[in-house]
């Protein structure tokens, strides 16, 4: 089992979508939408920013694919299975890191959190130990072992949040603002961890209008504003639009630039 | 680094996080029922036990102190009553070291038990009962015991955010329902982020768990809690 939560075990063609969204919307009152016909797809491997400006709907859409809120129409399709109606295979399928990674963490310490989701998987004791230990190793989690969570730093916390979705062994990773209250040394720390995820095929999904530190990186990126999908492409199409959307970029900066591992 | 909070679970190696959590339960039930029948001499000796007990598990009371003012306040209440009551000294001391003993209980038994340990042996136990549905009931009780100190987090947040806003007091009864609201509607939001956490990793409050095994700790409780029988039997 060494080496089995560097390694993804979702391998396919990798340009074949591993997630396909078609005609999305979702609303609280009928005449009020929220997220606006979304039709987008994510290529297996590959990082993916959805960025946009506060109130555009970025959180909205990641808690209706995970299945934690069900879309009004539209339907989700992972590697071409339509699981639209079906929220529980969504939230086996679409490891999210909260906004708030703190609330996101129910165990007592460190390890029992870590253990909480393969518990509820119903994995044996054997291969709970050795993602266990993989993922300890991975994230540099191990002095923190017997830890409480509430104790850990932002960053910590931010690895452990992470740490506890990939020993489920999602197809994707979905990451709601990763970077929110972090220090320079922290942010590395979990870009880091994302870019080293996504060369060893993981499917990074994140979610930031903090393109200054991320937009280097990004394979895919889709620019949300109002509920709409207003951009979607490569760093280099959706590059010149994210001003008028209110997106900050650092003046006269490259897009190669736009990373804080490049610090 | 974050204080630490009180009924909250430390894992530490010591033999009381190391009993199984059926034994601790037991044992906190023998001493609640103990002390209601315990003259004043017996009641110092289960609080000195007690007492001794939490230095043996590291409590750290100096970082409870915020905490156990409110524990503090309710005991001098108790006191105070029960002295108005009874005219007696004895009774009101009586009453309050009871009191003392099950906060001290209270304190041992969260600090030394991980809510999620506690459902797997009350579950493994009540599932084997007919007509109840054990693990689902173990799972209430482990959802309630980690609301618990959110309770204490909620309140801890609002009171501060008040006070470095410059709170003014004015209208007591106003200023206490104005803060309640506050927190049970914190307490509110924090109950559903619980809940998606838990939704969101597949929690299923029927699964059933691993069963926790008896160790050498478990005796080691017994043993002691024995002798605190015998002891308070002959006074």
């Amino acid at each position: 089992m060494q080496g089995h939560l560097l390694q993804s075990q979702h391998m396919t063609d990798a340009n074949h979508p591993i997630l396909s969204v078609q005609n999305l919307s979702f609303f609280f009152e009928q005449d009020n939408h929220i997220l606006k016909d979304l039709s987008f797809s994510i290529a297996k491997g590959s990082f993916t920013l959805i960025t946009g400006p506060n109130g555009s709907g970025k959180s909205l859409l990641l808690r209706c694919l995970k299945g934690l809120l069900q879309p009004k129409t539209g339907s989700i399709h992972i590697l071409d299975e339509d699981l639209t109606h079906k929220a529980k295979q969504r939230m086996q399928a679409i490891g999210l890191v909260f906004q708030d990674a703190e609330t996101q963490i129910v165990g007592q310490t460190v390890e029992k959190d870590i253990r909480f989701g393969m518990e509820n998987l119903g994995l044996p004791k054997e291969v709970q130990e050795n993602r266990l230990e993989e993922v300890l190793a991975l994230l540099d989690l191990h002095k923190q072992r017997n830890q409480r969570p509430r104790t850990l730093s932002g960053g910590e916390k931010r690895r452990l949040a992470i740490a506890g979705l990939l020993v489920m062994d999602p197809r994707l990773l979905v990451l709601d603002e990763p970077f929110a209250n972090l220090d320079y040394r922290s942010v590395v720390s979990v870009l880091s961890t994302l870019l080293r995820l996504q060369k060893a095929g993981h499917t990074i999904i994140l979610v930031s209008h903090e393109v200054d530190k991320t937009l280097a990186h990004a394979d895919h990126v889709l620019l949300l504003d109002d509920g709409h999908l207003v951009q979607s492409g490569t760093a280099v199409d959706v590059y010149p639009h994210l001003a008028s959307h209110g997106i900050y970029l650092p003046s006269s900066a490259g897009i190669e630039e736009l990373s804080w591992l490049k610090r | 680094m974050a204080e630490a909070l009180i009924f909250h679970y430390r894992a530490q190696d010591t033999f009381l996080c190391k009993a199984n959590p059926l034994t601790k339960v037991v044992a906190v039930i023998a001493i609640c029922v103990l002390i209601l029948s315990l003259s004043l001499s017996g009641l110092l000796l289960v609080s000195a036990a007690l007492l001794v007990t939490t230095f043996a598990q590291h409590l750290p009371l100096r970082s409870y102190k915020r905490e156990l003012k409110y524990f503090a306040f309710l005991l001098l209440l108790i006191l105070i009553t029960e002295y108005m009551a009874t005219q007696s000294h004895q009774q009101a001391a009586s009453a309050f070291l009871r009191f003392v003993c099950i906060i001290l209980c209270g304190l041992l038994i969260a600090d030394s038990t991980s809510p999620d340990d506690l459902a797997r042996s009350l579950g493994s136990l009540l599932d084997g009962i007919p007509f109840i549905r054990g693990w689902e009931v173990a799972s209430a009780i482990e959802l309630t015991l980690s609301i618990l100190p959110m309770i204490f987090d909620a309140a801890l947040q609002v009171v501060t955010a008040r006070k470095a806003r410059l709170e003014r007091r004015r209208n007591p009864l106003a200023s206490l329902t104005s803060l309640i609201s506050a927190i049970f509607s914190l307490l509110l939001d924090k109950t559903e982020d619980l809940s998606l956490a838990l939704e969101a990793r597949l929690f299923d409050p029927v699964r059933p768990r691993q069963r926790l095994p008896y160790t050498i700790a478990d005796l080691k409780l017994a043993i002691l809690l024995l002798i605190l029988l015998l002891l308070t039997s002959m006074l």
